[in-house]
């Protein structure tokens, strides 16, 4: 990591100024509950008589909607209950609880109306909701909020250090985490490596974490599922926000196409061009060290949304989503007298995801829906880097030219096919069955060498990659029972076959969890889960970043199956409190590593790893949070072990994981002083990555020899021969613990229909310097002996950000 | 003006954040002692006992001359070893028996020396593996990838125990050089090393500096094997006169064999910044090194 490299980073982690605009509308949430039973009632309907539209509720009851200020009649039915007709006078955020009855005598609805929760939601069976409102509560990263920051606020979910990608879910590795984006994968979840999300806040309607339980319809990771669901467009009116920032903007648009409001749309785009910032910088800091070049990086996203409904029941929903990243790096070093010749050095990374669907969703009455879709989701990796060196002929020597051009490409691809009927059999019993079909295409190393000396003249060698293709289908069943209003019961299974290089594997993987509620606000939950994922992650164990890299599970590298086992409570206390515990237990089968010696940079990852590795993570979680009131927030403590096994390393014995976090802790808090003023402050603190370091190193027999032979001859040995590094284990040294605190002050004002905000965040208040990567470096000492040293790198001091909003169209 | 306010504090904050020395802290192993001795029946054995340091410091090899080390053979004591205390290269950390190992026999030392407390080794004198002939097939004046020159050695693999071994080939080579117009011509000879490359399947190869080949019996456990070896021979733009076709077979232990493979690996990829770490083998109780045997075998045929 060079100094330019550095100061890029840096001057993209600065933005004093980087608007956030919000959707104009107000939403709409609510649960809807059996008023006898006193439970949650799934797959009600909630329709919107004017607009032709509306919703289904959840597993857990739960519905939103977003609709314009003013008056709406709505209806809510569901088979064996009476419907329910309400007027709401909508003017901010409602949150409502409708209370329904099973006899046929009308009655009055119970409408309990209070300000929404400002924190993420945990319920009974362990699912975490985050609502776009969760996520814009955390004090701002370049004066973004970042929805994967908000998720790594939860128990058992752990951001890496500084510059590591994804998130890191009890134990498990990134890509152990199913990223889908109106159910489509998303292979790469980072922008501006790790530093933030490729999620737009301004375009996620929520976010729902699995990492207890696993409902059988989710599959193909081993640690989580999140699933987030993109934000339609508003029901009645098209709004829109624009926002120029120095360093980014952003762009929302969304609402009806038609008069009858039948199609709607959202669209947000974010843009960030720091680049203009540090090419003019860093060719200022390059010419000043006496050479020319610059650094640039840009990156942007889109998402895009179109629903159509056909009738009451037919709906179509299309979704786009793209991230596109940028990052060029020159370097041109003028001829001199001494030196006749002027080279250039050129590095260009591009990286995107494009991800689109097709949603069709048919409900063919009220207790049977179907929902297909099909998707496409690309990730693309493209490199170019280029050395020119020419000198002229001299008197002393000839002509000399040297150019080199490596170009690279690297892809993951997937085409998927799926339909999930819904069948709610009963009040009591909801019953889902489902089939997936997706091609999977892998392209690593495939590349072009573009050579041209002085020894051998032109030359262009095409580098054949490693393809891959395979085939992965996998459907399930799952039945959700209800008996009574203590118990809940989710049982399935999740059957998975891969195909691969002409072998298929097959995985059948049964689910239950269970949810015990002796008193109203207590339950007890327990659940297994059988998992398998058909993608690997490498990591290095040297350093801590940038050299992670993932690869398809192959004949040799077998797709990696494992359990979930998970148990815990969770306890609705007086005055909006809430706690819980839980503990988790998770194996991992055929994993793979890096083994001994294996080089990062080697064309053919298969011969840099041993596989058929063991894993085992366990651990426990507690959760603190107050939901509602002008203080609201939660704690998050997480203690948990993960160790690895493989036969060929470390002696056979187990050794601690990279991302093993012995202990995780997020704090959030917010105040809400007045009814314009409020304060955020969150503190996030883990222990940190276990890396290999050297600790001791001898001389062999020639290295003796040869110190013996200087020293005999009065020649103190500065420290070469034979030298062997020591370590005492793999992953043998755990880095300094990662944390900062990070505060914001928001000042809201009305002003007619427009609603201006200004947030100032500091984030990394105390300035703690987080390790961002440790590599090894040699120097001489006074005496000129060679002497090893380790190097760490920080990034992201204490970074202030002021951030304007405007929300209009009140 | 605010481009400037920007571009100061952004410079600011790239000095704030910075690069600084990164200090391993609570190392998890301490200092420990090191026995480097691969011994033969060709010779006494030497012992060279020294110490490990940390890695993050200037390399503090230092030899332990108040140690004692004692040798055992087949289990019964047989001597203290003594430390070569002379102003020879070579004697840095050394210890030495008085006699020659013998084949067959099982060898063991304790070392035992005040600060680093006491190592144990032990290994066997490998037997010498039966020659039974050997010639050279083909030798090309030029040698390229399709016609290499090809040397056959056939052996006898003593059944009894699992065997390893280490082949290296070189040659002596005497040429003629014209050194100015008259065509006058000198003579003079060399020494060239020979990467040996079997074209038949040998179990557990691996390399030594890129260059020696280590195989296992596994496949001839017992039983005579050809082993064909091709090499580039050397295609000197002088006139070669003659050579002198040399090689060595090792019969080595398997803790020799475990050493030098791991070695190797560590010599490959000794860059951490860009590979995994490997660990090199060692076979010393509570310490660091290796205490393994060998039997060599040389061979030569000339070449005219």
């Amino acid at each position: 990591m060079n100094q330019w490299t550095r100061i890029f980073f840096l001057l993209c982690s600065v933005s004093s100024v980087w608007p956030v605009f919000s959707q104009v509308s107000y939403k709409l949430s609510g649960i809807i509950w059996d008023k006898k039973e006193q439970m949650p009632i799934q797959q009600a309907v909630v329709f919107l008589p004017n607009q032709s539209s509306g919703t289904l509720s959840d597993s857990s009851g739960e519905f939103s909607l977003l609709l314009s200020a003013g008056v709406h009649p709505m209806t809510i039915s569901y088979l064996g209950y009476l419907r329910q007709n309400i007027i709401l006078h909508i003017s901010r955020d409602t949150v409502l609880r409708i209370e329904m009855e099973s006899n046929h005598l009308m009655k009055d609805v119970v409408v309990l109306e209070r300000k929404k929760e400002a924190t993420a939601q945990h319920d009974a069976n362990g699912l975490i909701t985050l609502r776009r409102e969760d996520i814009n509560a955390l004090p701002a990263l370049m004066g973004e909020h970042d929805p994967i920051r908000a998720v790594q606020m939860q128990p058992g979910v752990q951001s890496g250090n500084e510059g590591t990608r994804g998130v890191f879910v009890r134990g498990g590795s990134p890509d152990q985490n199913l990223m889908l984006i109106d159910g489509s994968t998303v292979y790469n979840p980072s922008h501006l490596y790790g530093f933030i999300s490729v999620f737009n806040s301004d375009a996620i309607e929520r976010i729902d974490v699995h990492k207890n339980s696993f409902p059988a319809s989710f599959g193909g990771r081993l640690g989580s599922v999140m699933n987030i669901e993109t934000a339609n467009g508003h029901e009645d009116k098209i709004q829109g926000s624009f926002s120029l920032g120095l360093i980014a903007s952003k762009f929302n648009i969304g609402g009806p196409l038609d008069k009858k409001k039948k199609t709607h749309f959202a669209l947000s785009l974010r843009g960030c061009y720091v680049g203009a910032y540090t090419g003019p910088i860093s060719r200022r800091q390059f010419k000043a060290a006496g050479y020319n070049g610059s650094i640039a990086y840009y990156f942007g996203d889109v998402n895009f949304k179109l629903v159509h409904q056909f009738s009451a029941k037919d709906r179509l929903e299309l979704n786009y989503f793209t991230n596109y990243d940028f990052y060029t790096f020159t370097k041109i070093v003028a001829a001199t007298s001494k030196s006749p010749g002027e080279s250039t050095v050129l590095q260009k990374v591009q990286w995107a995801n494009y991800v689109t669907s097709v949603h069709w969703l048919h409900t063919f009455n009220s207790r049977v829906t179907l929902r297909t879709a099909f998707s496409f989701s690309d990730y693309e990796l493209n490199s170019e880097n280029k050395y020119h060196y020419a000198a002229p002929e001299t008197p002393y020597s000839s002509a000399f030219n040297n150019y080199y051009n490596l170009k690279s490409t690297a892809y993951i691809r997937d085409y998927t096919l799926r339909s999930m009927l819904r069948f709610a059999i009963t009040k009591k019993q909801t019953f889902k069955t489902g089939i997936e079909i997706k091609g999977l295409f892998f392209e690593t190393g495939k590349g072009k060498e573009e050579i041209d000396n002085t020894w051998n003249g032109q030359k262009t060698n095409t580098i054949k990659g490693q393809e891959t293709k395979a085939l992965e289908t996998s459907c399930f069943v799952e039945d959700e029972y209800i008996p009574n209003r203590h118990w809940v019961i989710n049982a399935g299974f999740h059957f998975r076959t891969y195909t691969v290089q002409q072998k298929t594997f097959t995985n059948l993987l049964p689910r239950i969890n269970i949810v015990y509620s002796p008193i109203k606000s207590f339950s007890l939950r327990a659940s297994a889960s059988g998992l398998s994922q058909n993608i690997h992650l490498l990591v290095a164990s040297t350093s801590n970043i940038l050299n992670d890299y993932w690869v398809p599970a192959t004949a040799a590298a077998k797709p990696e199956i494992g359990w979930n086992f998970s148990g815990g409570m969770i306890h609705k206390l007086p005055l909006f409190f809430e706690w819980s515990i839980d503990g988790f237990y998770r194996t991992m089968n055929h994993l793979i590593e890096y083994k001994e010696g294996a080089n990062y940079f080697s064309r053919s990852w298969e011969s840099q790893v041993t596989s058929n590795g063991k894993g085992v993570a366990y651990g426990m979680e507690v959760y603190l949070a107050r939901t509602y009131g002008r203080i609201t927030g939660s704690v998050a403590y997480t203690l948990s072990w993960s160790n690895r096994k493989f036969s060929t390393l470390n002696g056979g014995a187990y050794f601690p994981y990279k991302y093993d976090r012995r202990h995780n802790i997020a704090f959030q808090m917010n105040y809400t002083i007045s009814k314009h003023i409020s304060v955020g402050v969150s503190w996030v603190y883990g222990s940190g990555n276990m890396i290999s370091v050297s600790n001791q190193s001898y001389n062999t027999w020639s290295g003796v020899v040869q110190y013996d032979n200087y020293v005999k001859r009065g020649n103190p040995y500065p420290g070469s021969g034979e030298e062997i590094a020591l370590y005492s284990g793999k992953n043998n040294y755990r880095l300094p613990a990662y944390h900062h605190l990070d505060v914001s002050f928001t000042y809201k004002k009305r002003v007619k229909r427009n609603e201006h905000e200004f947030n100032f965040s500091i984030y990394n208040l105390y300035n703690r310097l987080n390790v961002f990567t440790v590599y090894q470096d040699y120097r001489n000492d006074s005496n000129g002996n060679r002497v090893l040293v380790y190097k760490q790198l920080s990034l992201f001091p204490i970074l202030p950000s002021l951030t304007y909003i405007i929300h209009f169209g009140l | 003006m605010i481009k400037q306010v920007l571009i100061i504090a952004l410079l600011l904050l790239s000095l704030s954040a910075c690069e600084k020395d990164f200090v391993i802290k609570d190392q998890a192993s301490s200092s420990k002692m090191v026995i480097n001795s691969l011994f033969s029946n060709s010779g006494k054995m030497n012992v060279y006992v020294t110490g490990s340091y940390a890695s993050n410091g200037a390399n503090a090899i230092h030899s332990l001359e108040d140690a004692i080390v004692e040798l055992y053979e087949d289990n019964t004591f047989k001597e203290q070893m003594k430390y070569l205390n002379s102003d020879t290269v070579g004697t840095f950390g050394k210890f030495q028996s008085s006699f020659n190992p013998v084949k067959g026999k099982k060898y063991s030392i304790k070392v035992t020396q005040s600060k680093y407390g006491q190592v144990d080794a032990t290994d066997e004198q490998v037997m010498p593996v039966q020659i039974l002939n050997y010639f050279v097939a083909h030798y090309p004046a030029d040698s390229t990838e399709n016609s290499r020159a090809k040397m056959v050695i056939n052996i006898h693999d003593n059944g009894d125990k699992d065997n390893y071994y280490k082949v290296t080939m070189w040659a002596e080579e005497k040429l003629s050089q014209v050194i100015n117009a008259q065509g006058d011509t000198m003579i003079y000879t060399r020494t060239q090393s020979y990467k040996p490359m079997p074209t038949i399947y040998l179990a557990d190869t691996a390399r030594e500096w890129g260059w020696n080949l280590f195989f296992s019996d596994n496949g001839f456990n017992g039983q005579n094997k050809t082993l064909e070896l091709e090499f580039q021979n050397a295609t000197p733009k002088d006139k070669l006169i003659s050579s002198k076709l040399w090689y060595e077979i090792r019969t080595i232990s398997k803790s020799y064999y475990l050493y030098s493979k791991t070695l190797e690996l560590f010599r490959q990829t000794n860059n951490t910044n860009s590979s995994e770490p490997s660990y090199v083998y060692t076979n010393i109780a509570n310490g660091y090194g290796i205490f393994a045997s060998y039997n060599a075998q040389s061979k030569s045929t000339v070449i005219k």
